[in-house]
């Protein structure tokens, strides 16, 4: 891989670089877990739209979905994959060399 | 315009989701009232055998009362904060983190002991509740700052206000620093319980479940 900053952003995952999944991913890497609910209020997301995000980062193996209920509410409880937590901190990695390159 | 900037300030959400309810605040004004009550009773009551006993009961309870005050922040939050604004699990502080907290705390104790054990009757007695006062407000300030809560600040203001004032009102330092935390466990009481008044009805149960 080059390590010229400019030729790395050709390499951005696109999954994450979608704005309203790169949300989700900054909302989800700073915590341990969360519920559909939480996501939707923070991230301003319709549930259709923010389930239609969340399946495709569940495809890309970043996003781990558990459902179950708690008493008798159903609950959607979603957390980063060691996988997803790379890749994010590699997108930031990447996003945040090239804006400090082409500052100035 | 910075991206990054932009993301740092998500990731500060979760954080600040912590205090948008008051109940961290509420719970921790009712421990300082605690902590005040506790250490104002053996100035206003009667010396007597109970003392010994006293003394060695209320270190313990204080700290078990600290340790078990975010366990009863979460229960709350479980029945009143995410049922209508989600569930979130925060990350477990790491290593350092943790030894920086205890270092900070070993330090603070240290001063505020050292100030109270040389100041018994010497001049040094006068900074025991001003010491305190800004130890605490410091803190607030830093919470204020961090997570942009403006009522913590208010906090701090109120704990500079109290660690300055009460020793030209009172002039005992033990009674001043029962009196402090007793103040400022009731301020965090009424910031908490406004705070979730207002969370309360600003977020109502949600109609329907999530998917």
């Amino acid at each position: 891989m080059t390590a010229d900053p400019l030729h790395q952003l050709g390499g951005l995952d696109r999954v994450i670089h979608e704005p309203s999944r790169l949300l989700v991913m900054a909302l989800l890497a700073a915590v341990k877990e969360a519920d559909f609910l939480f996501l939707q209020r923070e991230s301003g997301l319709t549930k259709g739209n923010l389930s239609g995000h969340l399946v495709k980062l569940e495809e890309a193996g970043y996003v781990e979905v558990e459902k179950g209920f708690r008493g008798r509410v159903p609950l959607t409880v979603l957390r980063l994959t060691p996988a997803g937590r790379k890749a994010y901190g590699g997108y930031r990695r990447t996003l945040s060399g090239w804006l400090g390159t082409g500052r100035g | 315009m910075n991206g990054s900037l932009d993301l740092d300030e998500v990731a500060r959400r979760p954080g600040r989701y912590w205090n948008a309810d008051g109940l961290p605040e509420t719970v921790m004004g009712g421990l300082w009232i605690l902590w005040g009550a506790a250490s104002l009773l053996p100035s206003v009551l009667p010396a007597g055998n109970w003392l010994a006993v006293y003394s060695t009961l209320v270190p313990v309870v204080l700290v078990t009362s600290g340790l078990l005050a975010n366990r009863l922040v979460r229960r709350l939050k479980e029945r009143v904060t995410f049922p209508r604004a989600g569930y979130v699990a925060w990350k477990e502080p790491g290593a350092a983190r943790l030894i920086g907290a205890c270092a900070a705390a070993a330090v603070v104790a240290g001063i505020v002991a050292l100030l109270a054990a040389v100041s018994r009757q010497g001049p040094t007695a006068a900074l025991v509740t001003p010491a305190a006062g800004t130890l605490v407000a410091a803190a607030l300030a830093f919470v204020a700052a961090r997570q942009r809560l403006p009522r913590f600040a208010i906090l701090a203001v109120v704990a500079v206000a109290l660690g300055f004032g009460l020793p030209r009102a009172v002039g005992a330092w033990e009674i001043e620093l029962g009196l402090l935390f007793l103040g400022l466990g009731l301020a965090s009481l009424a910031t908490g319980a406004v705070r979730l008044r207002r969370f309360l009805r600003s977020t109502p149960l949600p109609q329907e479940p999530g998917p």
